[in-house]
Formats: structure tokens, C-alpha cells, sequence
């Protein structure tokens, strides 16, 4: 392991490896990535793999945006290869005329970015999603640049393309400190010895409270439990991605292997756990809610239910860049969207370590909107 | 014998051939070569081949079964259906 290095970045998920794939894109290439486990092991290894440029507010669609962009080109500019992506979209049903005015007004938002959401009868509906019963659907919004990705290939490109070009990767090594000193940021103290660097990019996902508290550093970032199925696969069918979100609070979409993958967002789930138990309560209520909307896969079998933790934060909104309390400490936090805004929280992050300008105006991202009250409520997620 | 023709997990056509490239790439745990090739991820969860494909890395790598991070296979035991799951079977 180095001595030293520029930058430290602690995680190998999602964020972690983009931040260290576009520091070395950069020339940054003097990093280290401290990974308790594996990459990608925590929240981008268990993910729903899907992506989405269907936000309410402008600073989630510029994240999207920006991200899809470059997941169009990262297999083969990494070297990794095919990331198994397709842009089948994703399907947001209506069920009454309330939901057609709060979709109209999201793909109003939409459009004037230039994303392309359209609202769609439920005849169209049926035409994107043709396993779908749309007998108690009025219309609904669908954006062709929304998709699946495989999260681990993604993960895998990104540290291959970082790897080839010197950054350090270190697995299954765990970070026990950070020391900070006249309020910088001096090294980062793991189970295999100690690196000095002024500069330590937080990409722990549902550890990044803890990450912060080793350098005095508060962060609003809960673990969550968040339950998932996937089924034998079928063929790959292109159909969109059925996001529920206004009634049934379920998401059902087929990956490019095949499976159809599917979660629900249980009520009763207890923030601020970390708890990776499948539970048979959830996959009942979950196959319960999918069967009414898709009857057809009341024959397909379910081969595996895993569960995962989400990094929560009080607007569900990314968490990225410095922080007031220490110099050096850089957020990077997907909050629930690591996999789907990795290109964006890399190519930021590794702006703000150059220290030139963003690609993306960051206020809205900035731990700072906590305690001055500029949460960025976006009421298009789940 | 031919590497590409010896097959380590059946649900997924996982080889003893990919197995040695993802091992000499740089990959030393099960986990990470199983997030990387789907072996063990298919209809049988790694009730089949984990074992052996535990053992042909540490075999291969020289490490001891107990360094590899072998996954655990999920629920359910057994693929069953979501209409058996919520007893409307047809």
C-alpha cells in the first residue's frame, strides 16, 4: 500500500471507483482506493441496476444527464468492455387525473432540459411495457433515455480504467481513522497501515456517517434497508421499466441477462440499521403488488432475493464536495443514486480536486443546504 | 484437456479457462469474480459449483478456502414461482 498519495478514496462502489476513474482521466493519478470488501461489494453491488433522467427538480436531471452521457461511452473508453446497458426506459403509470397533473408538471421540468419524457396514453403504455395490465391506468410518462446497466460491470470499467493508469486499489482493508490537524485533513489510518494525503474523497455509501465522525465531520446519511428479487431469465424483451411509484410503490424491470428485477419500498422498514436479511414478509407483499401488475409473471420463478442498504439523506438529494468543519474532507454521496449518477459524482469530484470549474453549478449538492434549510425536495422519488 | 471445455458453473457456461483469466487480471476473492462473470448466479444460487469453483481458485492462487470470500448462496433454496410465493399457483 502507498505511503502517500494525492487523493484517498475510501469505497470501491460506485462513486468510489468513478471518482478515481476521472482523477486519473485528469493525470491525478497518485490515489489510493481503500475498499473494505470488494468492488463493487455495498450498495452498488446489490442495487436495482436501472438508471433515469425522470427527476422532478433540475438538479437531479443534470445529474442523470450528465451520467447517462457518459455511461454510453465508458465500456469501451475503459477498456472493460460491453456493459450490458439498454435504454428501454422507464414506464411512470397514472391511475387518476392528480397523478397526470404531477407527471405533466415533472416532464415540463424535464423537457426544458431537453430530456425526452413524453406522457402517454394507456394504450402507449401498453406499447412500451406490453407485459403490463393497464386496465386501472389512465396514462402515464416515459423517457427513452432512461435504462439498465449491469452495476457491477460499471464498477469494474471504472476501476479498470483507473488501474491501467496507476491508481492503487486496495481491497479488503478497512479504514480506522482519519487524522486531521489544525483543521486539515493529514492521513487516513487502515487495518494495513497508514497514508498521508491532505485530500480524502468519503465514497463509503451507507458508512459514510461513520467515515465522517473519524474526521469530526457530521453527515445526515442513514443506512437503509431496501429488499430485491430477481427472476430465471427470459428473453431480453426491451419493454419499459414499470415504475409504480404513484400507487403500488414498486419498481419491475428486465436486465439484459434476462431476469426481471424488482423491489418494493416497505413502510416498515427501521432507518439508521444495517441489515442485509431477506425477509419472507417483504418478498410475499413485493410478488403480491408485481402479480396485479404484471399477471404474466405469476409463472416465472424467483431464483434470488437479496437485501442491500440505501445511504439515505433528509432530501434524498447526492451529498457531494467539501465540507464547512474540515479542510480536505470532500462528500461523495449517491444517496440511494450512486449507480445511476456515478459518471456525475466522479467527473465533479474530480473538478473540485483539480480545483477547476464544475461541469455542473454544485449548490444544490453542497452538504451546506442542511443547515441553512435548502433541502432539494424532488417528489418524483420513490 | 481444453480449458474452454471444462465448464464450472452450468446455470451461467462459467469455464475453468474464464476462471484462470479473471484470477490472472488480478482478482483474488470469489466475490469479486462473481460480480464480474455471474458464475454461481444462476437458478441452481451456487448450490452446484461453488465449492468447486472455490476450490479450483485456491488451488490456483496457492491460498487457503477460508481467504477466498465465498458468497452464500440466496433464498430460495429451490426457484419457485410468484404465484406459488403468494398461493395463487395456477
Amino acid at each position: 500500500m502507498k505511503k502517500t498519495a494525492d487523493v484517498v478514496i475510501i469505497g470501491g462502489g460506485a462513486a468510489g471507483t468513478s471518482a478515481a476513474y476521472y482523477l486519473a482521466k485528469r493525470g491525478i493519478t497518485n490515489v489510493a482506493v481503500v475498499e473494505q470488501k470488494y468492488t463493487p461489494f455495498g450498495g452498488t453491488g446489490r442495487c436495482a441496476a436501472h438508471f433515469r433522467l425522470q427527476f422532478s427538480s433540475e438538479s437531479n436531471c443534470r445529474m442523470g444527464l450528465l451520467s447517462v452521457k457518459e455511461f454510453d461511452v465508458l465500456g469501451e473508453e475503459s477498456g472493460y468492455g460491453d456493459l450490458e446497458i439498454s435504454k428501454h426506459g422507464y414506464l411512470l403509470p397514472a391511475y387518476n387525473d392528480d397523478n397526470i397533473k404531477f407527471l405533466e408538471k415533472s416532464v415540463a421540468v424535464q423537457q426544458s432540459l431537453g430530456i425526452p419524457t413524453y406522457m402517454l396514453s394507456p394504450e402507449e403504455c401498453k406499447e412500451v411495457a406490453p407485459y403490463l395490465d393497464v386496465t386501472e391506468i389512465v396514462g402515464g410518462a416515459h423517457c427513452k433515455g432512461d435504462g439498465v446497466i449491469n452495476p457491477m460491470k460499471m464498477a469494474l470499467a471504472f476501476k479498470k480504467g483507473a488501474q491501467d493508469r496507476g491508481v492503487e486499489f486496495n481491497n479488503y482493508t478497512t479504514v480506522t481513522d482519519i487524522h486531521v490537524q489544525g483543521g486539515k485533513v493529514v492521513g487516513v489510518v487502515t487495518d494495513k497501515g497508514e497514508i498521508a494525503t491532505n485530500c480524502v474523497v468519503n465514497a463509503a455509501g451507507m458508512n459514510a456517517k461513520w467515515i465522517g465522525r473519524m474526521a469530526g465531520v457530521t453527515i445526515p446519511v442513514e443506512p437503509e434497508k431496501h429488499q430485491i428479487i430477481v427472476t430465471e431469465p427470459l428473453e431480453y424483451m426491451g419493454g419499459a421499466l414499470v415504475y409504480s411509484s404513484l400507487k403500488y410503490e414498486t419498481y419491475i424491470g428486465q436486465v439484459k441477462h434476462g431476469g426481471f428485477l424488482m423491489g418494493w419500498s416497505d413502510p416498515n422498514v427501521v432507518t439508521g440499521i444495517v441489515d442485509f436479511e431477506p425477509e419472507w414478509r417483504v418478498l410475499e407483499e413485493l410478488c403480491r403488488r408485481v402479480v396485479k401488475q404484471l399477471p404474466a409473471l405469476k409463472n416465472v420463478r424467483v431464483v434470488r432475493h437479496w437485501a442491500g442498504q440505501y445511504d439515505v439523506c433528509p432530501d434524498h438529494s447526492v451529498i457531494l464536495g467539501p465540507v464547512p468543519e474540515v479542510e480536505g474532507f470532500l462528500c461523495a454521496s449517491g444517496c440511494t443514486k450512486a449507480t445511476m449518477f456515478a459518471p456525475a459524482i466522479g467527473i465533479l469530484i474530480s473538478e473540485i480536486v483539480e480545483g477547476v470549474e464544475t461541469t455542473l453549478p454544485m449548490e444544490p449538492y453542497l452538504i451546506d443546504r442542511f443547515p441553512k434549510g435548502e433541502l432539494v425536495m424532488d417528489p418524483a422519488l420513490l | 484437456m481444453d480449458e474452454s471445455k471444462i465448464i464450472l458453473c452450468r446455470c451461467e457456461n462459467f469455464t475453468l479457462q474464464e476462471l484462470h483469466r479473471l484470477i490472472d487480471s488480478g482478482m483474488t476473492s470469489m466475490q469479486e469474480i462473481k460480480k464480474d462473470c455471474r458464475c454461481s448466479m444462476g437458478p441452481c444460487q451456487g448450490r452446484t459449483c461453488k465449492e468447486m469453483i472455490a476450490k479450483e481458485i485456491a488451488a490456483y492462487t496457492g491460498r487457503k478456502m477460508e481467504e477466498l470470500d465465498i458468497p452464500v448462496s440466496r433464498i430460495p433454496i429451490k426457484p419457485i414461482t410468484m404465484g406459488q410465493i403468494i398461493g395463487a399457483d395456477s
